[in-house]
């Protein structure tokens, strides 16, 4: 898949605005956070993306995407 | 010198086995269950737990750091060794405890989870409406439902009859130390239902375990009373014992309370008496 240079789409992750490249996978955002893929879960628009389809997925404008992963608790 | 001999060629008896916890699809050993929050380091959380004797740990789903990595809660709990149930702590709502179990399916590869839908943050109080209907629809998916609630035995019978896997009432509110407020209440609870019930939240040293165990119910789970105690690894070993006192003390079967004496030694004997 070509990405057009320059072109850039807003997204949401964790609730803090970024931006990305059109063209941008799942995967390429978990890996541009520095996150090990198989220590997150990540949700688009309140649904799991289960880790196989991360590459496949792109994003899109306006996508509403949470990263998380297990922390101490009872 | 003979007495001696005797006593010490005679083997120990064996103590009497008790059977695993079936809860769902998992089979766990040890009837303590243990969260992962409030350590002081993750290594004193690995110490604590292998401590504890347990081998099911709970651990919170959360957002990512995205302003650096951090250590992962993993990195310091042995898959091999212990099964992580996942929690929904921090939810308020049933459709987003629904999102985070599936979010911990996800992460983990299992289908469990330790549901909570907490009323409000102050008194962390379980909400029995939105568990149950969170509840509903988790068990539609397939997942094994621990079901954190209140400790109305209704609610549990409720709960019970939507097949989630364990019913867990609250002794006391989470992280308060107040131990098993309504042990009455539970007691009824373990009459009404066959599922496993759980006390979970509430305990703040180990008589409080022993005494929940005493009762009958599957398992124990705590945090903070570990986790927060002076000496964390110490009171691990304490919770450890407790448990298995407990449990087997409950096994056992107590004998009755009774108003008098029942001398333990022969009334008859006695040296002084004279017959006649």
């Amino acid at each position: 898949m070509s990405i057009q240079s320059g072109a850039s789409i807003a997204i949401r992750v964790n609730g803090e605005p970024q931006s990305c490249a059109v063209g941008t996978s799942l995967a390429d955002l978990v890996a541009r956070l520095g996150l090990r893929a198989e220590l997150v879960a990540v949700e688009v628009n309140g649904s799991v993306v289960r880790r196989a389809d991360h590459p496949a997925r792109r994003l899109a404008e306006g996508d509403e995407i949470e990263v998380v992963t297990l922390v101490g608790g009872g | 010198m003979e007495m001696t001999a005797q006593l010490t060629t005679k083997k120990a008896p064996a103590e009497p086995a008790d059977e695993p916890l079936q809860i769902g699809r998992t089979t766990l050993h040890s009837r303590l269950l243990v969260g992962t929050g409030k350590y002081a380091t993750n290594e004193q959380m690995r110490d604590a737990l292998e401590l504890s004797g347990t081998d099911c740990v709970t651990v919170a789903v959360r957002r990512v750091n995205l302003s650096g990595s951090e250590p992962s809660l993993l990195d310091f709990v042995d898959r091999e060794r212990y099964r992580i149930l996942p929690n929904t702590a921090g939810c308020y709502d049933a459709k987003t405890a629904i999102r985070t179990a599936e979010l911990a399916r996800e992460l983990l590869g299992t289908s469990w989870v330790k549901l909570e839908v907490l009323g409000d943050p102050r008194t962390l109080l379980p909400d029995p409406i939105g568990t149950l209907e969170a509840a509903r629809e988790l068990v539609a998916q397939g997942f094994d439902v621990l079901a954190y609630c209140s400790d109305d035995p209704r609610l549990g019978v409720r709960l019970a009859e939507l097949g989630v896997a364990s019913v867990m009432p609250a002794g006391s509110p989470i992280g308060s130390g107040q131990g098993v407020l309504n042990p009455n209440a539970i007691r009824i609870l373990l009459e009404l239902i066959d599922k496993p019930v759980i006390v979970d939240a509430g305990v703040g040293t180990a008589s409080d375990v022993a005494a929940a165990m005493e009762l009958g119910v599957a398992g124990v789970l705590l945090n903070s009373a570990v986790a927060l105690a002076r000496e964390p690894l110490r009171m691990a070993a304490a919770m450890r014992d407790a448990c298995r006192a407990g449990r087997n003390a409950f096994l056992a079967g107590r004998i009755e309370r009774k108003l008098y004496a029942n001398a333990s030694s022969p009334l008859e004997g006695v040296i002084g008496a004279r017959s006649t």
